[in-house]
């Protein structure tokens, strides 16, 4: 048999039914094992989230239907896992009260702030526009100025 | 893009030999007095064409020419050989009324301008022959190993007659007086920077020191006492060789150090009794300083010992205007067949050399003229100024206005490709005008500041946009200067003088600092007879200090001493 290397062997047509099965081989692994249901775009879909096969047991018990399984939950993972809820729990009030806290310091939005200042940029020009107090100290009661004199420079 | 250049060289160039020690000085001094000279010799023609009524009159086109030559043939008589640049630093320009610089036509140019603006407002500097009641605008300059002398004087027509029969009065008077005194007080606080302990307090912020701030409000001070604004494109500002400001605009210049008026000072100065917060400026000054802060204008510097100054004051009357506007300037195009209205078309008769670019040219021509371009060096200059027949004779044959013209034709081809290619940038004509504020607040701006005018010359860098409190953006200026019906032009009055600051080691007063004004000053500047009907207030106290620092000057023993260079005796 030539070997992998052989300059008779045909390489692209070998080599690409290879990979296309193992990835097809792949693919139905992953399928089987439920993760490509449901697919991405679903809102129930847990992609890109950690996994914990014990969790999921925890949480929705044994898989209904099938006969024989391997997903097992052993007495010990469910105090491990009841423990970190509660720990959890406590985590998330303290970011509440965080969050709170934060929200109460007036924090505006950004494109409110932008828009009112422009908003008030244009009042204060109005305004300053309309004043005219402003020229009043133009002094006109005196003799006035002159430079110069009765010769052409 | 930058040049780059060792540290030795740059060194050596822009501190070692701008250092005012004697030899310095007195290139400075040659170049000062040819100017003061030049600007005599022009105000004597003018006056004797308009006042004194001799025949022909002489055009303005014609006076500009005569004023380059003037200059050229008097640096003949200094540094013959001994310096390797020497010329004319600003070619005479000769703005009349609204236009704010740049007015300095070529002959062949004559019969284009008065076919292309039949019905110009700008009469006088259409038809080139001046008018009773118009403010004259000469500018002028030298330069003499790139030491540079520049001088602007603001001058009235009267009708003609032995003696002008009475002042000028009116918003033109307004603008001339503001211009005048604002002139003289930035002089003598410039020469407080010798002898700060003179300083008068309430220009002293603390740091007995002159700031740019206290130019910036002695000079604000003025131009509001007399109902005028301070035109954008006036500054006060620090020149060094070769570094005149001549290309402002064009070459980013390191290390700037002067004040500027922009449009976005008169916008601060209008919204800033209503205590608005000026986020946008600081926004803009922070983004600078990581930048090239150095290039940027700003007012937080002091005036030292052995600077030299270039005071260029501009100041516009609003006296007769019923609304609060915006003073603008507007660049002159050469196009014909525009949509909006149009004050006046022209093409700008200096250039300044690029250097930052390089071009093989097709024309012979065009090689042949860049070569002769390359000669003059760094500073504006003229086609005329690279013909044969230069220097004209005041008093020689018409033949030589006729070969004049006949050079022109051959370097206008050769120059239209050194320009398309940008080896060449035009100096722009430019006018004053007016936009009420409520058009510009009533306009609608989708934009903002995103818009970019690529073809806007001579903004400096950091003051791109004009009004950055509106958020409007040059092109979007442009556009509202050309569409609004209400806009205005406005005539203007423009001052300009070059100061030494000698201090005690040059000073040729015993040992005393003393400043040295090259350009300008009594004998050459003196004021047009004029009348305005304002004064200062002098219950302000700076303009009290105003005051003072006019006193000082008239004080020989213990005020600031000022020396003036004079104009050569007889030409």
């Amino acid at each position: 048999m030539p070997s992998k290397n052989s300059v008779n062997k045909p390489k692209l047509t070998e080599n690409l039914r290879h990979k296309n099965h193992a990835l097809a081989r792949k693919r139905a692994d992953r399928e089987r094992k439920g993760l490509i249901n449901p697919p991405r775009s679903h809102e129930d879909s847990k992609s890109g989230q950690a996994r914990s096969e014990s969790v999921d047991l925890y949480l929705k018990g044994a898989p209904q239907g099938s006969a024989v399984t391997t997903k097992t939950l052993s007495k010990k993972c469910q105090q491990k896992i009841e423990r970190n809820m509660k720990y959890a729990e406590k985590r998330k009030l303290l970011t509440d009260v965080q969050a709170k806290l934060e929200n109460e310091m007036d924090v505006e939005d950004e494109n409110q702030t932008k828009e009112e200042n422009k908003r008030s940029v244009k009042d204060a020009f109005w305004s300053a526009l309309e004043d005219t107090q402003s020229s009043a100290n133009l002094c006109q009661e005196g003799q006035g100025t002159t430079l110069g004199g009765p010769i052409y420079p | 893009m930058s040049l780059t250049i060792s540290p030795k060289d740059s060194e050596l160039l822009l501190k070692d030999k701008n250092i005012l020690q004697e030899s310095v000085l007195d290139k400075y001094r040659t170049a000062g007095q040819v100017t003061q000279t030049a600007l005599k010799y022009v105000t004597g023609l003018i006056n004797q064409s308009y006042h004194f009524g001799k025949e022909p009159r002489l055009t303005i086109p014609e006076l500009c020419i005569l004023g380059d030559s003037f200059m050229i043939a008097r640096l003949e008589q200094f540094y013959k050989n001994k310096v390797n640049e020497r010329g004319i630093a600003f070619p005479t320009a000769i703005d009349v009324d609204s236009v704010a610089q740049g007015w300095s036509p070529e002959m062949d140019d004559v019969e284009n301008i008065q076919s292309r603006n039949k019905n110009s407002p700008l009469e006088s500097t259409v038809t080139g022959i001046l008018r009773a009641g118009d403010l004259v605008k000469i500018t002028l300059g030298v330069h003499i190993d790139g030491y540079t002398s520049q001088v602007s004087h603001t001058m009235v027509i009267y009708p003609p007659g032995p003696q002008p029969q009475g002042p000028l009065l009116g918003g033109k008077a307004d603008a001339v007086a503001a211009g005048h005194i604002a002139m003289e007080s930035v002089v003598s606080l410039l020469a407080c920077a010798l002898t700060p302990e003179k300083l008068p307090n309430a220009l002293n912020d603390g740091s007995r020191s002159v700031q740019g701030k206290a130019i910036r409000l002695v000079v604000d001070t003025i131009a509001r006492s007399y109902d005028c604004c301070v035109v954008p494109g006036s500054r006060v500002r620090r020149i060094r060789r070769f570094l005149a400001g001549q290309n402002e605009g064009i070459v980013a210049e390191r290390e700037f150090k002067g004040v500027v008026w922009t449009e976005s000072h008169q916008e601060e100065q209008l919204v800033s009794n209503t205590g608005i917060t000026d986020n946008q400026e600081i926004a803009l000054r922070t983004k600078n300083s990581v930048t090239s802060e150095t290039a940027v204008p700003s007012d937080d510097f002091t005036v030292k010992a052995g600077e030299v100054y270039l005071i260029d004051i501009r100041m516009c009357p609003q006296s007769e205007l019923d609304k609060k506007g915006l003073v603008t300037l507007q660049d002159v195009d050469p196009y014909t067949g525009k949509s909006h209205k149009n004050d006046l078309v022209a093409r700008s008769g200096a250039y300044v050399r690029d250097y930052a670019h390089s071009y093989h040219l097709k024309l012979k021509t065009a090689r042949q003229l860049l070569t002769k371009i390359d000669r003059q060096g760094v500073y504006p200059f003229k086609l005329s100024h690279v013909s044969q027949v230069f220097p004209l004779d005041v008093n020689g044959s018409s033949e030589q206005w006729a070969s004049l013209k006949k050079d022109l034709k051959s370097y206008r081809l050769g120059m239209s490709e050194i320009t398309n290619n940008y080896l060449c940038v035009e100096t722009p004509i430019r006018l004053t005008k007016w936009v009420p504020w409520d058009h510009l607040l009533k306009s609608t701006n989708q934009n903002g500041t995103l818009s970019f005018d690529a073809t806007a010359p001579l903004s400096l860098p950091g003051h791109e946009v004009p009004l950055p409190k509106l958020g409007v953006s040059s092109l979007k200026l442009k556009s509202i200067v050309n569409s609004c019906p209400e806009s205005k032009l406005l005539p203007i009055s423009r001052e300009s003088s070059t100061v030494l600051l000698c201090g005690a080691d040059v000073s040729s007063n015993g040992g005393r600092p003393e400043l040295l004004r090259i350009t300008g000053g009594s004998k050459t500047c003196q004021a047009s007879w004029i009348h305005s009907k304002f004064e200062l207030n002098s219950q302000d106290p700076v303009v009290q200090s105003i005051f003072q620092l006019a006193q000082l000057t008239e004080d020989r023993r213990f005020g600031i001493s000022i020396r003036e260079t004079q104009p050569m005796r007889e030409h």
